[in-house]
């Protein structure tokens, strides 16, 4: 995985380059909003259920995906809807403390639509609650750092529409 | 890697959020994030200095080298001596910047002796030359900078020889 220091330095070696007015300003900004992406982790972290639950709530609880016939229906694969929510909610913390997408793509998005195609489990619900968690995690950490982490929702997001 | 990314993928062997511990280190690594640019940027503006000076030192100890039979012999091949000390410069200044020896080690030093050997050049020849950049780099940074520098140039030193 790269994170936003180690993509601005891989670039440069790519060009064999010293780091640059615009590099330097790259990391500059990195390192200036990192307390700020610090303190958003830890309160992700120590919130995690809580945002989930009210994702959940909000996006799918009660619509027919719960119910017989519905992908969320058995306790089995509610339970496995909300390890994936969790999921996805860790990795967007992680992305946004890197500053960097890689670790979605490398991790989490890599096959996911793959395999939710053959599972049977319906994208768009799938957003749904994503977008739904998004709204959740910005609620608890601020807008400043709830625009940050919106970025990775979203990346992952359009990552499985796509 | 940095480790903002070392932290994230240890803490994902184990599927579980940073730590406070964790959080705290990359806390003080942004804290530094400023400094650390500052320092990158002063070795940045002065590689030409530094690479001159510390090439006249090493020709200087070692006039082996650039003598008939000597691995930095003629023209093209000192040309050559300098682009690579320039290019662990450049190296020096990804660590420093990245708060990680990961960078250095990745992109110049697996291999390094390997490729070293097989162009005949000597190994103690490349960790001097970096010796002598570190010596000309702490002399134009002050404190914590030089020393914050110099850990970099001796990982090179020692990863050469």
């Amino acid at each position: 995985m790269q994170d936003a220091i180690t993509n601005v330095i891989n670039q440069a070696d790519v060009q064999g380059l010293y780091l640059d007015g615009s590099a330097m300003g790259r990391l500059e900004k990195y390192f200036s909003s990192g307390e700020l992406r610090v303190r958003a982790a830890a309160t992700i972290s120590a919130n995690a259920s809580a945002i989930i639950k009210e994702a959940v709530a909000k996006s799918l609880l009660y619509s027919d995906i719960t119910r017989p016939g519905g992908n969320m229906y058995t306790c089995r694969r509610y339970a496995a809807c909300i390890r994936d929510l969790d999921y996805y909610l860790r990795y967007a913390t992680y992305a946004m403390l890197a500053g960097d997408t890689s670790i979605l793509d490398e991790r989490v998005l890599n096959g996911l639509k793959e395999t939710y195609n053959s599972l049977g489990v319906p994208i768009g619900a799938t957003v749904q609650s994503i977008q739904a968690m998004k709204e959740a995690t910005a609620a608890l950490v601020g807008p400043d750092a709830g625009r940050e982490m919106g970025v990775y929702f979203d990346y992952i997001s359009s990552g499985l529409g796509n | 890697m940095s480790i903002v990314s070392n932290s994230i993928i240890n803490a994902d062997a184990e599927a579980r959020y940073l730590s406070p511990g964790e959080l705290d280190q990359v806390k003080s690594f942004v804290a530094g994030g400023q400094r650390r640019l500052r320092v990158a940027q002063a070795l940045s503006e002065s590689r030409e200095r530094i690479v001159k000076q510390a090439a006249g030192q090493l020709f200087q100890k070692r006039p082996d080298v650039i003598s008939p039979g000597g691995n930095a012999y003629g023209e093209e091949m000192t040309a050559s001596c300098l682009r690579d000390m320039d290019y662990y410069l450049r190296l020096v200044t990804y660590g420093v910047v990245a708060g990680d020896v990961t960078p250095i080690e990745e992109i110049g030093i697996i291999g390094a002796r390997e490729m070293y050997r097989s162009l005949g050049t000597p190994l103690e020849a490349m960790a001097e030359a970096v010796r002598e950049m570190k010596a000309v780099a702490t002399s134009i940074l002050t404190g914590v900078d030089a020393e914050e520098a110099g850990f970099y140039f001796d990982y090179v030193v020692g990863a050469l020889s």
